[in-house]
């Protein structure tokens, strides 16, 4: 055809185009997976039964231990699987900065409150058996060079900053990232002897046993609170989440911004060259005028010529990652399993061809307004 | 060498404007998303530096790295009044003892985020001595203490829901409070801005804290400084000091992702534009092989063809990040905010400052350098001969 003729003719600046194009799309491709991940997260957590319980104005402030009693009597038979306190410790390893996603948690409530980590009844009988016991994530157990029966000693990154010692009891099936959960009784132990004080909790996480349950906890868990020392906001799952992970910044209002960024640039890029060779072909285009072609038949081949090249730089840009990460696993330090999705894919694709598709069309109305007479007569 | 007059590039441009406009365009948009990228990251990191004020002397608890989980008993405090050469005044040495908590608020542009506000407690005369008066009541008043009120930084009541002069907020853990807004200060733009300040006492009753999180006191040079913090360290008090400049410095290192983010962007989007100007400059180049013959004909060097081509696309790319530069100043005072570690949220204004539009077209300039180069070889090393001939 003649549109792949036409293209072949400058072989480097098809190139050079093809590239302009794929690079910009790649990044899209990035920002576009990465905001789809997150937002796929809260859509599973969504239909997720998973409620959190915290303090009213913030979640760094400590509640008393004894709500999980008071939570466990006033809740219906039955519509609460599990309650499981948590307090964050944010440990760090002797020598290094790096703090980990550490809590101290219920071992009897843990396994049935996060189901989703698959504990063997082996893991959970050593968990509540041992009670330095530590249940670790497949990425902690890389990085630290762990195994079951291994000890960890770390460090608090909240007062008291005590260092407690861990044996790893468990690197559960379902528990991939870089996380430690420990015992809050032997976390309370040691707080006990340094201040005098009873530990408190940060969250309380509940596990409901149906949507009508779900909605009793949202509701009614605040409502027995209120106005008294511990007044509560207790959140679904996806919206706790989303709320920790906001109050860090706009992360996927930021991914969005950088998106139609990029695409702009590579609009820009695939109209820079398709009026460039628009240009350098008007008498070309005068004579096909003039040996009969119609007007929209000329304006089509510039358009294909721009669908071609978006169409090229779309598949450059998708089709590496695409693969790679289909083909074996790939994840990303501090976020865990990184894919592309295919319908992720398929929108760069089809915003590869829009590009391409928008930068023909000024350059391809020119070809068709073409006066054939005065481009003739024009030395080009 | 005789070489070739700018005006024969200039006009050589003119007379392609669509190509030569959307080369610029294309510039331009790579540049202003740089400059954008630039401004977030820099002014996250200057309002961290400002905060830190190179003679005010910070104190925590050793085992804290920041203010919002570090404790000091009153003992420590009392301590801290024999640190040598800390200024002082007719009471004896300025200390202010703080205590720092976190509430969570709604943002203003959109209620559904939640972000996080540091609550100060202070002795406002005190703090604002170890602070060298930097904070300006800029509305209503301070709060009287022992009251159930507030004043809250410039950022906080421009960027969060309901908390502007007047209005009531809740502040406190073991029994939540209503405190009134009673005024509005301004720190110049430091992380302050983005804080809610009351009286100490009752700010520590509300938060039932037996201690403080904090001390800061000041010094008059920064040789005094090193002193008080070896004072402060060493086996008479024993706490955590450097000076506030040190503290935030190291908090603002956490924004190094973005940064590295920002640059791989502008390597990517970069090396994208350098293969645009390329074309526009081979396009350029090819259009006029006739052209080039002739003045190769008349005299003029293979050098001085490189040059005035690569002059050319050297113009493009400066137009192209002029203009760039030009369009990220609408991003100048624009509102964002960080999470500095701390666990507190800081809003800054971005700023759009002469460093950044100096790399921007420093920027422009290299994409212009490399996208003209090979074009501008291919010029220069063209026969003479078989590019007369050619049609």
């Amino acid at each position: 055809m003649l549109t792949i003729k036409n293209l072949g003719r400058n072989k480097l600046r098809t190139t050079l185009t093809i590239m302009a194009i794929a690079l910009p799309l790649f990044v899209f491709l990035v920002t576009s997976s990465l905001k789809q991940s997150l937002n796929d997260a809260f859509a599973s957590m969504e239909k997720s039964m998973r409620v959190a319980t915290h303090q009213k104005l913030t979640y760094t402030t400590l509640l008393p231990q004894r709500m999980r009693g008071e939570i466990e009597s006033i809740a219906p038979e039955g519509f609460l699987e599990g309650v499981c306190r948590s307090t964050w410790f944010g440990g760090k390893i002797e020598g290094s900065q790096q703090a980990y996603f550490s809590m101290a948690v219920d071992c009897d409530t843990f396994p049935v409150v996060h189901s989703e980590f698959e504990m063997t009844p082996d893991e959970i009988a050593r968990f509540n058996d041992t009670k330095q016991g530590a249940v670790v994530g497949q990425e902690f157990a890389k990085l630290v060079n762990v195994g079951i029966g291994d000890k960890v000693t770390m460090k608090g990154a909240i007062p008291p900053f005590v260092s407690l010692e861990f044996e790893v009891v468990a690197i559960p099936k379902g528990l991939e990232d870089a996380r430690l959960y420990f015992r809050l009784d032997y976390y309370d132990d040691v707080y006990r002897k340094i201040t005098g004080d009873s530990m408190g909790v940060h969250n309380f996480w509940m596990r409901c046993s149906s949507p009508e349950a779900r909605k009793w906890a949202l509701t009614e868990i605040d409502r027995h609170f209120r106005n008294s020392q511990n007044e509560t906001v207790t959140e679904t799952e996806s919206n706790f989440i989303r709320s920790f992970i906001e109050s860090g910044g706009d992360w996927i209002g930021m991914a969005s911004k950088v998106g139609l960024m990029v695409v702009i640039v590579a609009l820009s890029v695939g109209f820079n060259t398709m009026s460039m060779s628009f240009r350098e072909r008007t008498s070309e285009i005068a004579v096909l005028r003039a040996l009969g072609f119609s007007a929209s038949r000329i304006g089509f081949m510039v358009v294909s010529e721009g669908l071609l090249l978006g169409l090229a730089g779309g598949i450059i840009a998708v089709a590496p990652l695409y693969l790679l990460t289909h083909l074996r696993e790939v994840s990303i330090p501090q976020f865990g399993k990184f894919t592309i999705e295919t319908s992720v894919a398929g929108t760069a694709l089809f915003v590869a061809v829009l590009c391409g598709f928008l930068a023909a069309l000024v350059p391809a109305a020119m070809a068709v307004r073409l006066q054939v007479a005065t481009a003739l007569r024009k030395v080009a | 060498m005789p070489s070739l007059p700018t005006r024969y590039n200039i006009l050589s441009i003119l007379a392609r404007p669509v190509g030569t406009i959307s080369s610029i365009l294309l510039i331009a948009i790579v540049i202003a998303v740089f400059s954008y990228l630039q401004a977030v990251t820099d002014s996250a990191f200057n309002v961290m530096a400002q905060t830190g004020d190179p003679l005010t002397v910070l104190v925590i608890n050793q085992s804290a790295d920041s203010e919002t989980v570090s404790g000091i008993g009153k003992d420590m405090v009392n301590k801290l009044q024999l640190t040598p050469k800390a200024v002082r005044d007719e009471k004896g040495v300025i200390i202010s003892a703080e205590m720092v908590a976190i509430s969570s608020a709604s943002s203003a542009r959109d209620p559904a985020v939640k972000v996080n506000a540091a609550v100060r407690g202070v002795d406002f005369d005190l703090a604002n001595k170890a602070r060298d008066q930097r904070v300006k009541i800029i509305e209503g008043r301070v709060f009287a203490p022992g009251t159930y009120e507030v004043i809250v930084g410039e950022s906080v009541a421009s960027t969060y829901l309901g908390h502007k002069l007047g209005d009531e907020i809740e502040i406190g853990n073991r029994g939540i409070r209503k405190f009134k807004i009673v005024g509005v200060f301004s720190t110049g733009g430091t992380a302050a801005d983005s804080e809610i300040w009351g009286y100490v006492e009752t700010l520590r009753d509300v938060y039932s804290r037996t201690g403080y999180s904090s001390a800061r006191l000041r010094a008059a040079t920064p040789d005094d400084v090193e002193e008080m913090i070896k004072y402060i360290k060493g086996p008479s008090v024993e706490l955590s000091a450097m000076s506030e400049r040190e503290h935030f410095s190291g908090m603002s290192r956490n924004q190094q992702a973005t940064q590295v983010f920002s640059v791989v962007m502008i390597i990517i989007l970069g090396i994208a534009s350098a293969f645009a100007v390329a074309n526009t400059m081979y396009a350029a180049v090819a259009g006029r092989t006739r052209e080039i013959g002739m003045l190769r004909a008349i005299g003029f060097s293979p050098g001085s063809v490189l040059v005035s081509f690569m002059l050319e696309g050297l113009l493009l790319s400066v137009m192209g990040g002029i203009a760039g530069c030009a369009v990220s100043l609408f991003a100048n005072g624009l509102r964002e905010s960080i999470l500095p570690g701390a666990f507190t949220t800081v809003s800054y204004q971005l700023a759009i400052t002469p460093k950044i539009i100096g790399v921007s077209l420093a920027v422009a300039i290299t994409i212009g350098f490399f996208g003209s180069i090979l074009p501008a070889w291919r010029a220069a090393r063209m026969p003479i001969t078989r590019s007369l001939r050619e049609a």
